[in-house]
Protein backbone atom coordinates (compact mmCIF):
# COMPACT_ATOMS: atom_id res chain seq x y z
CA UNK A 1 0.00 0.00 0.00
CA UNK A 2 1.60 2.96 -1.02
CA UNK A 3 1.36 6.48 1.33
CA UNK A 4 -1.29 7.85 -1.60
CA UNK A 5 -3.57 5.14 -1.01
CA UNK A 6 -4.09 5.90 2.85
CA UNK A 7 -6.07 8.57 3.25
CA UNK A 8 -8.31 6.62 1.14
CA UNK A 9 -8.27 3.46 3.68
CA UNK A 10 -9.32 5.80 6.29
CA UNK A 11 -12.22 7.47 5.30
CA UNK A 12 -13.45 4.09 4.49
CA UNK A 13 -13.37 2.87 8.32
CA UNK A 14 -16.57 3.89 9.90
CA UNK A 15 -15.31 4.80 13.89
CA UNK A 16 -18.10 5.61 14.82
CA UNK A 17 -19.43 1.73 14.48
CA UNK A 18 -16.04 0.70 16.29
CA UNK A 19 -17.52 -1.81 19.42
CA UNK A 20 -15.58 -3.33 22.13
CA UNK A 21 -15.02 -6.85 21.77
CA UNK A 22 -15.86 -8.62 25.29
CA UNK A 23 -15.32 -11.83 26.83
CA UNK A 24 -17.71 -13.48 29.32
CA UNK A 25 -15.95 -16.05 31.61
CA UNK A 26 -17.98 -17.83 33.77
CA UNK A 27 -18.72 -21.58 34.43
CA UNK A 28 -22.49 -20.82 34.61
CA UNK A 29 -24.15 -21.34 31.02
CA UNK A 30 -27.27 -19.67 31.93
CA UNK A 31 -25.53 -16.47 33.38
CA UNK A 32 -23.56 -15.98 30.31
CA UNK A 33 -26.67 -15.76 28.35
CA UNK A 34 -28.06 -13.19 30.39
CA UNK A 35 -25.41 -11.35 30.18
CA UNK A 36 -25.02 -11.80 26.36
CA UNK A 37 -28.52 -10.82 26.31
CA UNK A 38 -28.03 -7.61 28.28
CA UNK A 39 -25.22 -6.80 26.96
CA UNK A 40 -26.30 -7.10 23.04
CA UNK A 41 -28.51 -4.05 24.01
CA UNK A 42 -25.66 -2.19 24.71
CA UNK A 43 -24.44 0.01 21.27
CA UNK A 44 -20.70 -0.02 20.95
CA UNK A 45 -20.70 -3.31 22.92
CA UNK A 46 -20.27 -7.11 20.81
CA UNK A 47 -19.99 -10.21 22.71
CA UNK A 48 -17.06 -11.73 20.54
CA UNK A 49 -16.67 -15.01 22.82
CA UNK A 50 -17.39 -16.98 26.36
CA UNK A 51 -15.56 -19.11 28.19
CA UNK A 52 -16.44 -21.68 31.06
CA UNK A 53 -13.42 -22.43 32.87
CA UNK A 54 -9.85 -20.99 33.37
CA UNK A 55 -8.08 -22.67 30.75
CA UNK A 56 -10.33 -21.71 28.06
CA UNK A 57 -10.84 -18.22 29.35
CA UNK A 58 -6.90 -17.68 28.92
CA UNK A 59 -6.91 -19.69 25.78
CA UNK A 60 -9.78 -17.16 24.72
CA UNK A 61 -8.26 -13.76 25.54
CA UNK A 62 -5.17 -14.73 23.46
CA UNK A 63 -7.12 -15.74 20.24
CA UNK A 64 -9.68 -13.10 20.60
CA UNK A 65 -8.15 -10.05 22.16
CA UNK A 66 -11.45 -9.05 23.32
CA UNK A 67 -11.11 -5.52 24.99
CA UNK A 68 -13.10 -5.98 28.08
CA UNK A 69 -13.11 -9.37 30.05
CA UNK A 70 -15.80 -10.06 32.37
CA UNK A 71 -14.92 -13.09 34.30
CA UNK A 72 -16.09 -15.08 37.62
CA UNK A 73 -13.51 -16.19 40.67
CA UNK A 74 -14.63 -19.17 40.95
CA UNK A 75 -14.34 -21.33 37.71
CA UNK A 76 -13.69 -24.68 37.20
CA UNK A 77 -9.85 -26.14 36.09
CA UNK A 78 -8.35 -23.46 37.85
CA UNK A 79 -8.64 -20.26 40.19
CA UNK A 80 -10.34 -17.12 38.73
CA UNK A 81 -7.68 -14.76 40.45
CA UNK A 82 -5.01 -16.28 38.95
CA UNK A 83 -6.40 -16.19 35.20
CA UNK A 84 -6.84 -12.19 36.42
CA UNK A 85 -2.95 -12.31 37.16
CA UNK A 86 -2.04 -13.79 33.64
CA UNK A 87 -4.05 -12.06 31.47
CA UNK A 88 -2.99 -8.61 33.54
CA UNK A 89 0.78 -10.26 32.50
CA UNK A 90 -0.15 -9.75 28.98
CA UNK A 91 1.29 -6.65 26.67
CA UNK A 92 -1.71 -4.37 25.75
CA UNK A 93 -4.35 -6.57 28.66
CA UNK A 94 -8.07 -5.83 28.29
CA UNK A 95 -9.97 -4.31 31.00
CA UNK A 96 -10.71 -7.02 33.55
CA UNK A 97 -14.41 -6.61 35.25
CA UNK A 98 -14.82 -9.39 37.94
CA UNK A 99 -18.17 -9.96 38.55
CA UNK A 100 -18.76 -12.70 41.60
CA UNK A 101 -21.27 -14.33 43.90
CA UNK A 102 -17.74 -13.89 46.49
CA UNK A 103 -18.43 -10.08 47.36
CA UNK A 104 -15.91 -10.02 50.16
CA UNK A 105 -14.01 -7.27 50.98
CA UNK A 106 -10.74 -9.64 50.91
CA UNK A 107 -11.78 -10.91 47.37
CA UNK A 108 -12.64 -7.51 46.54
CA UNK A 109 -8.88 -6.49 47.84
CA UNK A 110 -6.85 -9.29 46.15
CA UNK A 111 -8.59 -8.89 43.04
CA UNK A 112 -7.71 -5.48 42.40
CA UNK A 113 -3.90 -5.66 43.34
CA UNK A 114 -4.08 -8.46 41.20
CA UNK A 115 -4.81 -5.76 38.54
CA UNK A 116 -8.60 -6.20 38.36
CA UNK A 117 -10.30 -2.61 37.17
CA UNK A 118 -13.98 -3.43 38.63
CA UNK A 119 -15.02 -5.55 40.74
CA UNK A 120 -18.58 -6.59 41.07
CA UNK A 121 -21.23 -8.76 43.15
CA UNK A 122 -23.46 -10.55 40.72
CA UNK A 123 -26.45 -10.36 42.60
CA UNK A 124 -26.44 -6.69 44.08
CA UNK A 125 -24.21 -4.82 41.50
CA UNK A 126 -24.73 -6.07 37.99
CA UNK A 127 -26.47 -2.86 37.61
CA UNK A 128 -22.95 -1.08 38.12
CA UNK A 129 -21.75 -4.07 35.21
CA UNK A 130 -23.82 -2.15 32.93
CA UNK A 131 -23.36 1.42 33.66
CA UNK A 132 -19.35 0.61 33.18
CA UNK A 133 -20.24 -0.82 30.09
CA UNK A 134 -21.78 1.78 28.83
CA UNK A 135 -19.68 4.39 30.37
CA UNK A 136 -16.47 2.50 28.41
CA UNK A 137 -18.46 3.27 25.11
CA UNK A 138 -19.31 7.24 26.19
CA UNK A 139 -16.06 7.71 27.22
CA UNK A 140 -14.45 5.85 23.75
CA UNK A 141 -12.52 8.68 21.47
CA UNK A 142 -14.65 7.12 18.57
CA UNK A 143 -18.31 7.57 19.98
CA UNK A 144 -20.03 10.36 18.01
CA UNK A 145 -20.96 12.13 21.17
CA UNK A 146 -22.75 14.86 19.55
CA UNK A 147 -25.20 12.29 18.75
CA UNK B 1 8.63 -69.16 125.35
CA UNK B 2 6.76 -66.56 123.53
CA UNK B 3 8.71 -64.09 121.68
CA UNK B 4 7.22 -60.70 123.72
CA UNK B 5 8.30 -62.31 127.04
CA UNK B 6 11.92 -63.15 125.19
CA UNK B 7 12.04 -59.06 124.10
CA UNK B 8 10.93 -57.99 127.40
CA UNK B 9 13.87 -61.02 129.37
CA UNK B 10 16.32 -59.90 126.71
CA UNK B 11 15.79 -55.53 127.29
CA UNK B 12 15.55 -56.67 131.23
CA UNK B 13 19.31 -58.10 131.21
CA UNK B 14 20.50 -55.68 128.77
CA UNK B 15 19.50 -52.96 131.37
CA UNK B 16 21.16 -54.94 134.15
CA UNK B 17 23.80 -55.96 131.93
CA UNK B 18 26.39 -53.67 133.97
CA UNK B 19 25.01 -54.50 137.48
CA UNK B 20 24.67 -57.67 139.33
CA UNK B 21 21.47 -59.48 140.68
CA UNK B 22 21.16 -58.98 144.09
CA UNK B 23 19.96 -61.43 146.76
CA UNK B 24 16.47 -60.08 146.84
CA UNK B 25 16.39 -60.53 142.76
CA UNK B 26 16.51 -64.18 143.17
CA UNK B 27 14.30 -64.22 145.76
CA UNK B 28 11.52 -62.29 143.88
CA UNK B 29 9.68 -65.76 141.65
CA UNK B 30 9.19 -63.68 138.57
CA UNK B 31 12.56 -62.49 138.23
CA UNK B 32 14.04 -65.56 139.15
CA UNK B 33 11.63 -67.33 136.01
CA UNK B 34 12.64 -64.75 133.85
CA UNK B 35 16.63 -65.07 134.67
CA UNK B 36 15.67 -68.87 133.73
CA UNK B 37 14.75 -68.31 130.47
CA UNK B 38 17.29 -65.84 129.22
CA UNK B 39 19.96 -68.36 130.18
CA UNK B 40 17.47 -71.09 128.10
CA UNK B 41 18.00 -68.07 124.88
CA UNK B 42 21.63 -67.85 125.17
CA UNK B 43 22.66 -71.28 124.49
CA UNK B 44 23.75 -72.05 121.33
CA UNK B 45 20.81 -74.72 120.24
CA UNK B 46 18.56 -71.84 120.79
CA UNK B 47 20.56 -69.58 118.44
CA UNK B 48 20.73 -72.44 116.13
CA UNK B 49 17.07 -73.00 115.51
CA UNK B 50 16.46 -69.22 115.77
CA UNK B 51 18.69 -69.27 112.17
CA UNK B 52 17.14 -71.68 111.09
CA UNK B 53 13.66 -70.56 111.51
CA UNK B 54 15.08 -67.35 109.69
CA UNK B 55 16.65 -69.15 107.05
CA UNK B 56 13.70 -71.75 106.71
CA UNK B 57 11.61 -68.03 106.61
CA UNK B 58 13.59 -66.21 103.71
CA UNK B 59 13.68 -69.37 102.18
CA UNK B 60 10.05 -69.84 101.71
CA UNK B 61 9.59 -65.64 100.67
CA UNK B 62 12.15 -66.49 97.93
CA UNK B 63 11.56 -68.94 97.06
CA UNK B 64 7.30 -68.93 96.52
CA UNK B 65 7.61 -64.74 95.91
CA UNK B 66 5.18 -63.86 92.79
CA UNK B 67 8.28 -62.15 91.37
CA UNK B 68 11.07 -63.64 89.59
CA UNK B 69 14.27 -63.67 92.67
CA UNK B 70 17.67 -64.12 91.77
CA UNK B 71 20.84 -64.09 94.07
CA UNK B 72 24.12 -63.11 92.20
CA UNK B 73 27.39 -62.64 92.91
CA UNK B 74 30.18 -60.07 92.63
CA UNK B 75 31.38 -61.87 89.59
CA UNK B 76 28.24 -61.94 87.77
CA UNK B 77 27.21 -65.47 88.29
CA UNK B 78 24.06 -66.64 89.40
CA UNK B 79 24.05 -67.96 92.86
CA UNK B 80 20.89 -69.03 93.40
CA UNK B 81 17.18 -68.79 91.86
CA UNK B 82 13.75 -68.95 92.55
CA UNK B 83 10.88 -71.49 91.09
CA UNK B 84 8.72 -68.83 90.08
CA UNK B 85 11.33 -67.62 87.40
CA UNK B 86 12.54 -71.15 86.66
CA UNK B 87 8.68 -71.39 85.66
CA UNK B 88 8.75 -68.62 83.76
CA UNK B 89 12.58 -68.99 82.21
CA UNK B 90 11.79 -72.70 81.48
CA UNK B 91 15.14 -73.74 82.93
CA UNK B 92 15.99 -76.64 85.86
CA UNK B 93 17.96 -74.95 88.75
CA UNK B 94 20.82 -76.49 88.08
CA UNK B 95 20.92 -75.05 84.14
CA UNK B 96 21.44 -71.68 85.93
CA UNK B 97 23.50 -71.95 89.04
CA UNK B 98 27.06 -70.96 88.65
CA UNK B 99 26.08 -69.62 84.71
CA UNK B 100 26.67 -65.73 83.75
CA UNK B 101 24.09 -63.47 84.13
CA UNK B 102 23.80 -63.15 80.20
CA UNK B 103 22.18 -66.62 80.26
CA UNK B 104 18.91 -65.33 81.00
CA UNK B 105 18.97 -61.68 79.15
CA UNK B 106 18.07 -60.67 75.50
CA UNK B 107 21.02 -59.79 73.87
CA UNK B 108 19.43 -56.35 72.93
CA UNK B 109 19.95 -55.85 77.06
CA UNK B 110 22.99 -56.76 77.32
CA UNK B 111 24.93 -52.93 76.92
CA UNK B 112 21.73 -52.33 79.69
CA UNK B 113 22.79 -55.03 81.81
CA UNK B 114 26.54 -54.20 82.09
CA UNK B 115 26.05 -50.96 83.21
CA UNK B 116 23.58 -51.69 85.73
CA UNK B 117 25.60 -54.77 86.94
CA UNK B 118 28.61 -51.92 87.42
CA UNK B 119 26.24 -49.52 88.94
CA UNK B 120 25.01 -52.13 91.23
CA UNK B 121 28.72 -52.89 92.40
CA UNK B 122 29.26 -49.18 92.97
CA UNK B 123 25.95 -48.09 94.76
CA UNK B 124 24.83 -51.17 96.30
CA UNK B 125 21.28 -50.63 94.44
CA UNK B 126 18.90 -50.57 91.69
CA UNK B 127 15.73 -49.77 91.37
CA UNK B 128 13.43 -50.40 89.14
CA UNK B 129 14.89 -50.69 85.54
CA UNK B 130 13.16 -52.23 82.77
CA UNK B 131 15.10 -55.22 81.03
CA UNK B 132 14.18 -57.74 78.57
CA UNK B 133 14.91 -61.42 79.70
CA UNK B 134 14.89 -64.64 77.27
CA UNK B 135 13.68 -67.66 78.45
CA UNK B 136 14.86 -71.11 77.60
CA UNK B 137 12.35 -71.30 74.82
CA UNK B 138 13.73 -67.87 73.14
CA UNK B 139 10.48 -66.36 74.47
CA UNK B 140 10.96 -62.36 75.19
CA UNK B 141 9.55 -61.28 78.61
CA UNK B 142 10.30 -57.66 79.91
CA UNK B 143 10.79 -57.23 82.97
CA UNK B 144 11.21 -54.31 86.24
CA UNK B 145 14.52 -55.20 88.44
CA UNK B 146 15.02 -54.01 91.62
CA UNK B 147 18.38 -55.40 93.36
CA UNK B 148 20.05 -54.77 97.18
CA UNK B 149 23.64 -55.73 97.54
CA UNK B 150 24.17 -58.05 100.43
CA UNK B 151 27.56 -57.13 102.55
CA UNK B 152 29.83 -59.52 104.86
CA UNK B 153 31.33 -57.98 107.96
CA UNK B 154 33.82 -56.24 106.30
CA UNK B 155 31.54 -54.21 103.92
CA UNK B 156 32.18 -56.54 100.94
CA UNK B 157 29.59 -57.21 98.45
CA UNK B 158 28.53 -61.10 98.87
CA UNK B 159 25.73 -61.27 96.63
CA UNK B 160 22.16 -59.48 95.60
CA UNK B 161 18.77 -60.09 96.02
CA UNK B 162 17.62 -59.39 92.96
CA UNK B 163 13.64 -59.16 92.25
CA UNK B 164 12.25 -58.82 88.61
CA UNK B 165 8.73 -57.89 88.03
CA UNK B 166 7.00 -59.40 84.93
CA UNK B 167 5.83 -56.36 83.12
CA UNK B 168 5.30 -58.68 79.92
CA UNK B 169 1.20 -58.77 79.71
CA UNK B 170 1.03 -55.03 81.11
CA UNK B 171 3.17 -53.84 78.35
CA UNK B 172 0.93 -55.98 76.14
CA UNK B 173 -2.18 -54.42 77.34
CA UNK B 174 -0.13 -50.77 77.14
CA UNK B 175 1.43 -51.34 73.93
CA UNK B 176 -2.46 -52.53 72.49
CA UNK B 177 -4.11 -49.46 74.18
CA UNK B 178 -1.37 -47.36 72.47
CA UNK B 179 -1.92 -48.88 69.22
CA UNK B 180 -6.09 -48.47 69.88
CA UNK B 181 -5.37 -44.79 70.51
CA UNK B 182 -3.24 -44.37 67.34
CA UNK B 183 -5.75 -46.05 65.32
CA UNK B 184 -8.80 -43.99 67.05
CA UNK B 185 -6.46 -40.77 66.27
CA UNK B 186 -6.17 -41.73 62.76
CA UNK B 187 -9.86 -42.65 62.20
CA UNK B 188 -10.08 -39.03 64.14
CA UNK B 189 -8.37 -37.27 61.57
CA UNK B 190 -9.73 -39.48 58.79
CA UNK B 191 -13.33 -37.92 59.84
CA UNK B 192 -12.40 -34.90 59.82
CA UNK B 193 -11.07 -34.87 56.52
CA UNK B 194 -13.89 -36.38 55.17
CA UNK B 195 -16.04 -33.70 57.04
CA UNK B 196 -14.02 -31.20 55.46
CA UNK B 197 -14.36 -32.88 52.13
CA UNK B 198 -18.32 -32.88 52.68
CA UNK B 199 -18.73 -29.51 53.38
CA UNK B 200 -16.83 -28.29 51.01
CA UNK B 201 -18.99 -29.87 48.47
CA UNK B 202 -22.30 -29.12 50.06
CA UNK B 203 -20.70 -25.50 50.60
CA UNK B 204 -19.91 -25.12 46.51
CA UNK B 205 -23.05 -27.18 45.61
CA UNK B 206 -25.03 -24.71 47.70
CA UNK B 207 -23.15 -21.58 46.35
CA UNK B 208 -22.60 -22.36 43.16
CA UNK B 209 -25.47 -24.44 41.96
CA UNK B 210 -28.21 -22.83 43.78
CA UNK B 211 -26.84 -19.45 44.05
CA UNK B 212 -25.88 -18.96 40.11
CA UNK B 213 -30.03 -19.66 40.06
CA UNK B 214 -31.20 -16.98 42.27
CA UNK B 215 -28.71 -14.68 40.61
CA UNK B 216 -29.82 -15.24 37.10
CA UNK B 217 -33.53 -14.89 38.75
CA UNK B 218 -32.49 -12.02 40.29
CA UNK B 219 -31.24 -10.44 36.57
CA UNK B 220 -34.49 -11.68 35.77
CA UNK B 221 -36.50 -10.04 37.73
CA UNK B 222 -34.41 -6.67 37.59
CA UNK B 223 -34.97 -6.70 33.86
CA UNK B 224 -38.30 -7.94 34.46
CA UNK B 225 -39.19 -4.76 36.45
CA UNK B 226 -37.59 -2.04 33.95
CA UNK B 227 -40.22 -3.64 31.11
CA UNK B 228 -43.49 -3.11 33.61
CA UNK B 229 -45.05 -0.16 32.41
CA UNK B 230 -45.45 3.01 35.12
CA UNK B 231 -48.79 3.08 34.99
CA UNK B 232 -48.61 -0.54 36.39
CA UNK B 233 -47.04 0.43 39.81
CA UNK B 234 -48.49 -1.95 41.70
CA UNK B 235 -46.94 -5.09 39.19
CA UNK B 236 -43.76 -2.92 39.85
CA UNK B 237 -44.17 -3.18 43.46
CA UNK B 238 -45.55 -6.78 43.19
CA UNK B 239 -42.01 -7.67 41.56
CA UNK B 240 -39.83 -5.61 43.87
CA UNK B 241 -41.06 -7.64 46.70
CA UNK B 242 -40.04 -10.72 45.07
CA UNK B 243 -36.69 -8.96 43.96
CA UNK B 244 -36.05 -8.24 47.82
CA UNK B 245 -37.33 -12.37 48.52
CA UNK B 246 -34.43 -13.31 45.79
CA UNK B 247 -31.93 -11.13 46.91
CA UNK B 248 -32.43 -12.40 50.85
CA UNK B 249 -32.47 -15.71 49.73
CA UNK B 250 -28.89 -14.93 47.78
CA UNK B 251 -27.61 -13.73 51.06
CA UNK B 252 -28.93 -16.72 52.66
CA UNK B 253 -27.41 -19.31 50.05
CA UNK B 254 -24.16 -17.04 50.74
CA UNK B 255 -24.16 -17.49 54.42
CA UNK B 256 -24.48 -21.13 54.31
CA UNK B 257 -22.37 -21.53 52.56
CA UNK B 258 -19.57 -19.87 54.10
CA UNK B 259 -20.23 -20.94 57.31
CA UNK B 260 -19.75 -24.59 55.73
CA UNK B 261 -16.71 -23.78 54.27
CA UNK B 262 -15.32 -20.24 53.62
CA UNK B 263 -14.16 -20.70 50.15
CA UNK B 264 -11.46 -17.62 50.97
CA UNK B 265 -9.57 -19.93 52.98
CA UNK B 266 -9.07 -22.08 50.09
CA UNK B 267 -8.78 -19.16 47.69
CA UNK B 268 -6.77 -16.44 49.77
CA UNK B 269 -4.85 -18.89 52.14
CA UNK B 270 -5.59 -18.66 56.31
CA UNK B 271 -4.58 -14.97 56.89
CA UNK B 272 -7.63 -12.94 54.89
CA UNK B 273 -9.60 -15.99 56.49
CA UNK B 274 -8.91 -15.62 59.78
CA UNK B 275 -9.45 -11.52 59.58
CA UNK B 276 -12.73 -12.34 58.09
CA UNK B 277 -13.92 -14.46 60.35
CA UNK B 278 -13.21 -12.11 63.39
CA UNK B 279 -14.91 -9.36 61.18
CA UNK B 280 -17.80 -11.11 60.61
CA UNK B 281 -18.03 -12.57 64.46
CA UNK B 282 -17.78 -9.15 65.25
CA UNK B 283 -20.36 -8.07 63.37
CA UNK B 284 -22.71 -10.67 64.35
CA UNK B 285 -22.12 -10.54 68.23
CA UNK B 286 -20.67 -6.53 68.82
CA UNK B 287 -18.12 -8.27 70.58
CA UNK B 288 -15.08 -5.82 69.96
CA UNK B 289 -11.96 -7.68 68.37
CA UNK B 290 -8.30 -7.18 67.88
CA UNK B 291 -6.40 -8.68 65.67
CA UNK B 292 -2.42 -8.95 65.59
CA UNK B 293 -1.07 -11.06 62.63
CA UNK B 294 3.13 -11.78 62.46
CA UNK B 295 3.37 -14.61 60.22
CA UNK B 296 6.82 -12.99 59.01
CA UNK B 297 5.42 -13.87 55.22
CA UNK B 298 4.90 -17.19 55.82
CA UNK B 299 2.05 -18.96 54.21
CA UNK B 300 1.07 -22.15 55.90
CA UNK B 301 -0.07 -25.42 53.82
CA UNK B 302 -3.89 -25.96 53.56
CA UNK B 303 -4.21 -28.73 55.94
CA UNK B 304 -2.67 -26.45 58.58
CA UNK B 305 -4.84 -23.66 57.70
CA UNK B 306 -7.86 -25.45 58.52
CA UNK B 307 -7.10 -27.35 61.66
CA UNK B 308 -5.88 -23.58 62.79
CA UNK B 309 -8.91 -21.89 61.19
CA UNK B 310 -11.41 -24.47 63.02
CA UNK B 311 -9.96 -24.03 66.54
CA UNK B 312 -10.32 -20.64 65.91
CA UNK B 313 -14.05 -20.67 64.89
CA UNK B 314 -14.43 -23.24 67.93
CA UNK B 315 -13.09 -20.47 70.46
CA UNK B 316 -14.94 -17.62 68.73
CA UNK B 317 -18.07 -19.96 69.21
CA UNK B 318 -17.55 -20.68 72.99
CA UNK B 319 -16.57 -16.44 73.51
CA UNK B 320 -20.19 -15.86 72.09
CA UNK B 321 -21.84 -18.49 73.88
CA UNK B 322 -20.42 -19.19 77.57
CA UNK B 323 -17.83 -16.22 78.23
CA UNK B 324 -19.56 -13.17 78.35
CA UNK B 325 -16.93 -11.19 77.24
CA UNK B 326 -17.25 -7.64 75.71
CA UNK B 327 -13.46 -7.89 74.02
CA UNK B 328 -11.40 -10.46 71.90
CA UNK B 329 -7.83 -10.27 71.07
CA UNK B 330 -6.86 -12.75 68.01
CA UNK B 331 -2.90 -13.01 67.83
CA UNK B 332 -1.33 -15.44 64.58
CA UNK B 333 2.32 -15.71 64.92
CA UNK B 334 5.14 -17.69 63.00
CA UNK B 335 8.42 -18.56 63.06
CA UNK B 336 10.00 -20.17 60.47
CA UNK B 337 9.21 -23.17 62.63
CA UNK B 338 5.77 -22.60 64.45
CA UNK B 339 2.31 -21.27 63.71
CA UNK B 340 0.82 -20.24 66.63
CA UNK B 341 -2.74 -19.06 67.35
CA UNK B 342 -4.03 -17.47 70.61
CA UNK B 343 -7.75 -16.29 71.00
CA UNK B 344 -8.21 -14.08 74.54
CA UNK B 345 -11.43 -12.62 75.95
CA UNK B 346 -12.28 -10.85 78.96
CA UNK B 347 -15.02 -12.85 80.28
CA UNK B 348 -15.77 -14.69 82.67
CA UNK B 349 -13.29 -17.07 82.34
CA UNK B 350 -13.89 -20.84 82.08
CA UNK B 351 -12.92 -23.02 85.45
CA UNK B 352 -10.49 -26.45 85.77
CA UNK B 353 -13.99 -28.06 85.85
CA UNK B 354 -15.50 -27.15 82.50
CA UNK B 355 -11.75 -27.55 80.60
CA UNK B 356 -12.00 -31.42 81.79
CA UNK B 357 -15.83 -32.52 81.68
CA UNK B 358 -16.45 -35.29 79.60
CA UNK B 359 -18.89 -33.66 77.32
CA UNK B 360 -16.85 -30.59 76.76
CA UNK B 361 -16.18 -31.45 72.87
CA UNK B 362 -15.23 -28.45 71.58
CA UNK B 363 -12.41 -28.29 73.97
CA UNK B 364 -11.96 -32.12 72.91
CA UNK B 365 -12.09 -31.45 69.19
CA UNK B 366 -9.94 -28.83 69.71
CA UNK B 367 -7.47 -30.86 71.78
CA UNK B 368 -7.76 -33.84 69.66
CA UNK B 369 -7.00 -31.96 65.97
CA UNK B 370 -3.59 -30.34 66.55
CA UNK B 371 -2.02 -33.76 67.71
CA UNK B 372 -1.89 -35.55 64.58
CA UNK B 373 0.20 -32.50 63.44
CA UNK B 374 2.61 -32.80 66.80
CA UNK B 375 1.13 -29.74 67.89
CA UNK B 376 -0.15 -28.52 71.04
CA UNK B 377 -3.17 -26.95 72.52
CA UNK B 378 -3.61 -25.55 75.63
CA UNK B 379 -6.98 -23.41 77.49
CA UNK B 380 -6.53 -21.44 80.61
CA UNK B 381 -9.48 -19.49 82.72
CA UNK B 382 -8.90 -16.80 85.52
CA UNK B 383 -12.26 -15.61 87.46
CA UNK B 384 -13.77 -12.95 85.99
CA UNK B 385 -10.45 -12.52 84.15
CA UNK B 386 -11.13 -14.09 80.80
CA UNK B 387 -10.05 -17.33 78.98
CA UNK B 388 -6.98 -18.06 76.68
CA UNK B 389 -6.75 -20.12 74.13
CA UNK B 390 -3.81 -21.52 72.42
CA UNK B 391 -2.78 -23.63 69.80
CA UNK B 392 0.36 -24.42 67.87
CA UNK B 393 1.33 -26.67 65.29
CA UNK B 394 5.30 -27.36 63.68
CA UNK B 395 5.59 -26.00 60.29
CA UNK B 396 7.58 -29.10 58.90
CA UNK B 397 7.93 -32.11 60.14
CA UNK B 398 9.68 -35.43 58.43
CA UNK B 399 6.13 -37.00 57.71
CA UNK B 400 2.95 -36.45 57.20
CA UNK B 401 0.31 -37.28 60.01
CA UNK B 402 -0.71 -40.51 60.44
Amino acid sequence: MSLDEAPHILNSLNFSEMEYKVLIADDSKMLRSRLVEMLSEIKGIEVVGEAEDCPGTIEAVGRLKPDIVIQDIVMPAGNGISVLEMIKKSKLPPKVIMFTNYPYPEYRKKCMNAGADFFFSKSTEFENLIEVLKQFVQDSPFTDKTK
Amino acid sequence: MNRAKGSYIQKRINFNSHSRLTKSDYQNPGLSEIYSDAHSIMSPRYIEEELRKKEEKFRLFFEYAPDYCYMISPQNKILDVNRTSLKALGYKKEELIGKSLKTIYAPESFPKVKKLFAKWKKTGRLKDEELIILTKKGERRTVILSAKAMRGRDGKIISSISIQKDITEHKRVEDELEQSQKRLRGLSVHLQDLREDERKRIAHAIHEDLGQLLTVLNIDLTRFLEKIPSNLQPLKEMARSIRDLVDESIETVQRISTELRPKLLDDLGLIPAIEWQVHEFQNHTGIKCNININTNGISPDSDRSIVIFRILQEALTNVARHARATRVRVDLKANSRRLTLKIKDNGKGISPKQITEPDSFGIIVMQESVLPWEGKFDIQGIKDKGTTVKASLPLFRKDSPL
